[in-house]
């Protein structure tokens, strides 16, 4: 019964086409095709990856010390980098993070007023600005950044007496 | 086969690359559109042609002279075809099919465009049968082949290709009525 329609339907939309010109260059330099992945494997390196950024991402504080007790972190910073941060025991306003050191440089992470700053000693250079302070301690150029210049203000007492 | 076959194909046993590119042009539209008609992609039709040509190629030296030359060449497609679905390659429509449509002359660009959509609709659903009727399907209608034919490209019987025609004719029948109402219309 179908055959009145559906065979010459098939006949005519299934017939032959002619072979693009490319097939014998293909023929003559036969190309590597690349192994189609099972979606399992794919899921499973996209895993590994997310956990190798997640580990990379981490490195940082692998390398550092994460602690808001001043004398830990001065401790820590001179074993691993031999550079003595005079770094007060209570600094007004200021709450320690943690340190690490990368390259012959320390970074000290603090907050003030719940905004993040940066000490930096060695290795990093910036003018001063409104939120940047560049100077010399114990020898080594330090650069403090901070979110507002009034939090520049009170990071000084890091290491100083307001 | 011919006189002129038997000594391309005995030329081509003796690594003549001539001969072979004589070989190729002769069947490359076959090979192609089986391929294409098989896979519903234009990409997978290319590597499913490529394969089965090297296969020729590498294994010309095996094929006897008495044997019929076409019906050796499609087995080695048809294997070639199962052997990606096997690999579990993709066999999916493509939107070349209507790229190619509006760049056919002779028609207006809607006419095109809906020949374009039937002959994908029509792929698509051959393509989504299970192989060994797929298969059926192309060498009956890309090919035109008998039903006796088939059975000797495949190693089955007759009454075996019947059956998985039948059953491939209410699979498709089915999905594409949708073709039927259109005709009636």
């Amino acid at each position: 019964m179908h055959r009145e329609w559906f065979e010459p339907a098939l006949a005519e939309h299934l017939d032959r086409v002619v072979a693009p010109d490319e097939l014998w260059e293909r023929i003559q330099r036969p190309r590597v095709k690349a192994a189609r992945v099972p979606i399992g494997v794919n899921a499973a390196r996209l895993c590994a990856c997310a956990a190798l950024a997640l580990i990379l991402w981490m490195i940082p504080w692998q390398r550092g010390v994460r602690s808001g007790d001043a004398a830990e972190i001065r401790g820590w910073v001179r074993a691993k980098a031999g550079i003595d941060v005079p770094l007060r025991a209570y600094p007004a306003g200021v709450q320690l993070i943690g340190a690490n050191a990368s390259r012959g440089s320390v970074e000290i992470a603090y907050r003030v007023s719940n905004r993040d700053g940066r000490l930096f000693i060695g290795g990093r250079h910036a003018a001063s600005s409104g939120k940047v302070f560049t100077g010399s301690i114990a020898g080594h150029t330090f650069t403090l950044e901070c979110a507002t210049p009034e939090d520049l203000r009170i990071a000084c007492n890091l290491c100083h007496i307001g | 086969m011919e006189a002129n076959d038997r000594e391309v194909i005995e030329a081509c046993q003796r690594g003549d690359s001539d001969a072979f590119r004589v070989l190729f042009e002769a069947h490359k539209d076959r090979v192609y559109s089986m391929a294409l008609r098989y896979s519903g992609d234009r990409a997978l039709a290319m590597d499913i042609a490529q394969e089965s040509f090297l296969k020729v190629l590498g294994s010309i030296q095996e094929f006897r002279s008495e044997a019929c030359f076409q019906s050796w060449l499609y087995r080695i497609v048809v294997n070639t075809c199962l052997d990606h679905q096997r690999r579990g390659r993709r066999m999916l429509p493509f939107l070349g099919e209507l790229v190619e449509a509006v760049r056919a002359p002779g028609e207006t660009v809607l006419h095109r465009l809906m020949r374009a959509e039937v002959e994908d609709d029509v792929q698509r659903i051959v393509a989504r049968l299970a192989p060994e009727q797929r298969v059926v399907v192309v060498l009956r209608y890309t090919e035109g082949l008998s039903y006796e034919q088939i059975a000797q490209i495949l190693g089955c019987s007759p009454g075996t290709v019947a059956s998985r025609l039948n059953r491939a004719h209410k699979v498709l029948e089915r999905r594409l009525s949708h073709l039927r109402r259109v005709g009636n219309a």
